[in-house]
């Protein structure tokens, strides 16, 4: 692997529930704090509908993390959805990392619609934690030259 | 063997006379000393096709989900895992159990063919059994040696050789379940680090030919329309390398998650001789870890631990 150019910024795919997570990522944008440009929200109408092929999809086709954010458990809009949420990935984040990915590249982490500086700090960190470990070439499909 | 051999012939025709099955499943002899293949019993006069040896591996509960649209009952041979399979697929909606008459049959383990080659060579082998173990004669001379040296890996763990839930169980002695660690070879993969343990599956998954194999025989794989046989969406391009293999095997280990019952046959039917069942037991363990013991397979109603959850859930995620 050639050195990382000193440019290079981590690619974050975020998966964020429409009533908590991604309401508090828009008070992180009303509250004006600033957090890495490293993340592209895709907003899910609740994380328990993050089917896990989306995120290894996400991995597959060049994202270097992978963040699932929802309502913190007893606090889903469906009630129960993030409860099945949870078992479904602590079960899958083992399995990852069984096949070698790095823990920090993928993480879930439960995020309300008040915790706008909670959005920022989570998205501060995982770019940070993902810096350090460079480009994500594990799982990897495709062309990947324009590394 | 020969005593069950007989044994089942004789239940089989009974069963079929009696009207308690229409057909039967079991097992007959191959055209190699190493290979038992299912079959399928149409006539009473047919069951001297039966047979009943060390090499009845094939699981033959996944071929019920076909016969599910035949009329009448459809009686079967069942080995602990077998059973274990009948259960997963009734668990799913998958297949009637009152269209099923279960012949249990204790299992002793099976042979696994590569470590007979290993220690009398490839070619001509027979097996015989004796009071003690076996004798194994073959183009390299002749040994003796017992079942445990030679039987299949899956079988030396088997938690349980007895069948569950049957109708009947024939008579005679399974092999004394495995009451030790079944998750060692996990255990020894986790202590490498991120980049060794990626490498040892890249190694490993670089062979698969995704032919799904593995997917096919596979009784908790009982979808109708399986997502990697779907065109709209593509989840998944056909393209055989090395990042497709990883992604398919982890999703149908997602798929199969706490519904495995580690029956081992997708180690089997794996042309490339890929460690499946370390990925399966790596799902099973972390299954019981984090939700409680928990096996799959041995009732027919069971919970199944991402169909369900608690709210006191352990939480790492802050």
């Amino acid at each position: 692997m050639s050195s990382v150019n000193a440019d290079w910024k981590p690619l974050i795919v975020g998966f964020c529930c429409n009533w908590c997570s991604y309401a508090g990522a828009d008070l992180a944008g009303i509250g004006r704090m600033s957090y890495p440009a490293t993340i592209r929200i895709i907003r899910v109408p609740c994380s328990g509908r993050v089917n896990p092929h989306f995120v290894i999809r996400a991995f597959q086709k060049g994202a270097d993390g992978v963040l699932v954010a929802g309502c913190h458990p007893g606090d889903c809009h469906y009630s129960t959805g993030n409860f099945y949420t949870r078992r479904r990935y602590l079960l899958m984040q083992r399995l990852l990392e069984y096949m070698g990915i790095e823990p920090a590249r993928f993480q879930v982490r439960w995020i309300s619609a008040a915790e706008g500086a909670k959005f920022a700090q989570v998205v501060t960190q995982m770019t940070e934690e993902i810096q350090a470990l460079g480009p994500n070439k594990k799982l990897r499909g495709g062309c990947t030259c324009n590394e | 063997m020969q005593r069950m051999t007989d044994n089942m012939r004789k239940r089989a025709g009974e069963l079929m006379a009696e009207g308690k099955a229409d057909r039967f499943l079991g097992w007959e002899k191959g055209s190699f000393w190493w290979q038992s293949p299912p079959v399928e019993i149409k006539e009473a006069s047919e069951a001297d096709r039966l047979i009943w040896d060390l090499f009845c591996t094939a699981n033959l509960a996944k071929y019920l989900q076909q016969m599910q649209s035949l009329e009448g009952k459809t009686g079967v041979f069942v080995k602990g895992c077998d059973a274990r399979g009948v259960n997963r697929l009734v668990r799913d909606g998958v297949v009637d159990r009152d269209k099923v008459y279960l012949v249990g049959v204790p299992c002793p383990g099976m042979i696994d063919p590569d470590k007979v080659r290993k220690l009398v060579g490839d070619g001509d082998v027979t097996i015989t059994q004796l009071e003690d173990g076996l004798s194994l004669k073959g183009p390299l001379g002749e040994r003796k040696v017992t079942l445990d040296e030679v039987a299949l890996d899956k079988c030396l763990l088997c938690r349980h050789p007895e069948p569950v839930g049957c109708d009947e169980v024939l008579e005679g002695t399974a092999r004394a379940p495995f009451t030790g660690d079944p998750y060692a070879e996990v255990r020894e993969l986790e202590e490498l680090d991120s980049d060794e343990r990626y490498d040892y599956w890249a190694e490993e998954l670089s062979r698969c030919i995704r032919c799904y194999a593995c997917r096919n025989v596979c009784p908790a794989c009982n979808c109708i329309k399986c997502v990697f046989d779907m065109d709209r969406p593509n989840w998944l391009d056909g393209a055989t390398n090395l990042s497709n293999n990883q992604v398919y095997q982890l999703i149908r280990f997602m798929h199969v998650a706490g519904r495995c019952i580690d029956c081992g046959e997708c180690e089997r039917a794996c042309p490339m001789g890929i460690p499946l069942r370390k990925l399966a037991a790596k799902v099973d363990k972390d299954v019981s870890e984090l939700f409680g013991p928990f096996e799959a397979g041995l009732d027919p109603e069971e919970k199944l631990p991402l169909g369900t959850f608690d709210p006191n859930d352990p939480d790492s995620f802050e």
